[in-house]
């Protein structure tokens, strides 16, 4: 899979998008090839999720060619197998829209293909925490805080005198 | 003066007398010229010598003797007396004075005694006072330290359990306030600031 040949919409963001497009790639196949067996090819209709359009238009594939599907579906599993994982929380369950937002600019600034594994921790706060591979980035409001304890203490301090 | 030699000096006078008469005789004597002037003037002189040497006389050379006697040893009694008194003041001043002399250099040895010991004992105390004010300097400085580091110590504890207090509640409070997509635009200057790192993982990580 080439990373620059291959795009990923923002819609897409997890593992578990990915896993849901191939579960759909082979539901289509499927039905293509019952279409065939009963000789009325495309007599079936199929429901194609919003996702899958958009993707199948990002990278100008016609979901109505085997071969195109069967590219798709490798480089889905390409991109389920190799794509770098970046875990990110946040003190609640963020939007699609906000989780588009994010998805891009780690797309835009980091990996083209990377995809986000979403978790939730309310004791943060606000902001998020971040695990890569090797590192953890904690940009929560409560590590903030506590990184500013000695200003509230010295604060503390001056009231109290 | 002692009795014998009262006794001697009586002798001695004694002795004296009876040597002048015999002188007085002699003379006399020596005057005579011819043997039988001589015996008829001895004869005299025995006479004479029985009349003036009689009973009487002889008494009364005794009773003078004896009085004489008394009165020397009286008169000598008294000087013994006196003596004796005199020599007894300034024996009894002489021991006075010894015996003050004495008390004084045992009282100035005792005073000297005294006063070096009261000398050691003031600096005896004086080095006991010292060290007791050292240490309690010492001890005054290790109170003072330990009461500070003690403050300290609560102090940072009430400021840490302070702020951990405030966080916590700043953090409840704003907490459910603060929508994410007001935060985006905090999250994505967050991300900004770490991209390299999160690149740099992302390109090196397995």
């Amino acid at each position: 899979m080439s990373e620059t040949a291959f795009y990923i919409p923002v819609g897409i963001t997890s593992k578990a998008d990915v896993s849901r497009l191939l579960r759909e790639l082979e539901s289509l196949e499927e039905n293509v090839r019952q279409s065939h067996l009963q000789k009325k090819p495309g007599s079936t209709k199929v429901n194609i999720s919003q996702i899958m359009q958009e993707i199948a238009h990002v990278n100008s594939i016609d979901l109505r060619t085997t071969t195109a599907r069967k590219t798709l579906a490798e480089n889905l599993q390409q991109l389920k197998k190799s794509a770098p994982i970046v875990h990110i929380s946040f003190a609640s369950s963020p939007r699609a829209q906000f989780l588009a937002n994010i998805t891009g600019w780690f797309r835009r600034e980091v990996h083209p293909h990377v995809l986000l594994e979403v978790g939730m921790q309310p004791g943060i706060a606000a902001g998020c925490v971040i695990r890569t591979t090797n590192k953890f980035f904690d940009f929560s409001l409560r590590k903030k805080m506590l990184d500013n304890t000695a200003v509230l203490a010295q604060k503390l301090r001056e009231k109290m005198q | 003066m002692e009795l014998w030699q009262l006794i001697a000096i009586v002798t001695g006078l004694l002795i004296v007398m009876i040597g002048g008469i015999f002188v007085v005789f002699a003379l006399h004597k020596k005057k005579m010229v011819t043997p039988k002037d001589t015996e008829k003037q001895t004869k005299k002189a025995e006479e004479d010598i029985e009349h003036i040497f009689d009973d009487a006389f002889r008494e009364e050379l005794r009773n003078r003797g004896r009085l004489y006697f008394e009165k020397i040893i009286g008169e000598n009694a008294m000087f013994l007396q006196q003596d004796l008194r005199l020599t007894a003041s300034q024996l009894n001043e002489y021991m006075k004075q010894e015996i003050s002399k004495s008390l004084r250099e045992e009282f100035k040895k005792y005073e000297e005694s005294i006063t070096d010991a009261q000398q050691v004992a003031i600096h005896s105390i004086e080095k006991t006072r010292e060290t007791i004010e050292q240490q309690r300097e010492v001890l005054s400085k290790q109170l003072e330290a330990e009461l500070q580091e003690e403050k300290t110590r609560y102090m940072a504890r009430f400021e840490k359990n302070m702020a951990e207090i405030i966080n916590h509640y700043i953090l409840a409070a704003v907490g459910d306030q603060i929508s994410l997509d007001d935060q985006l635009e905090y999250i994505l200057s967050d991300l900004e600031s770490s991209k390299k790192e999160i690149l740099d993982d992302i390109k090196t990580g397995a």
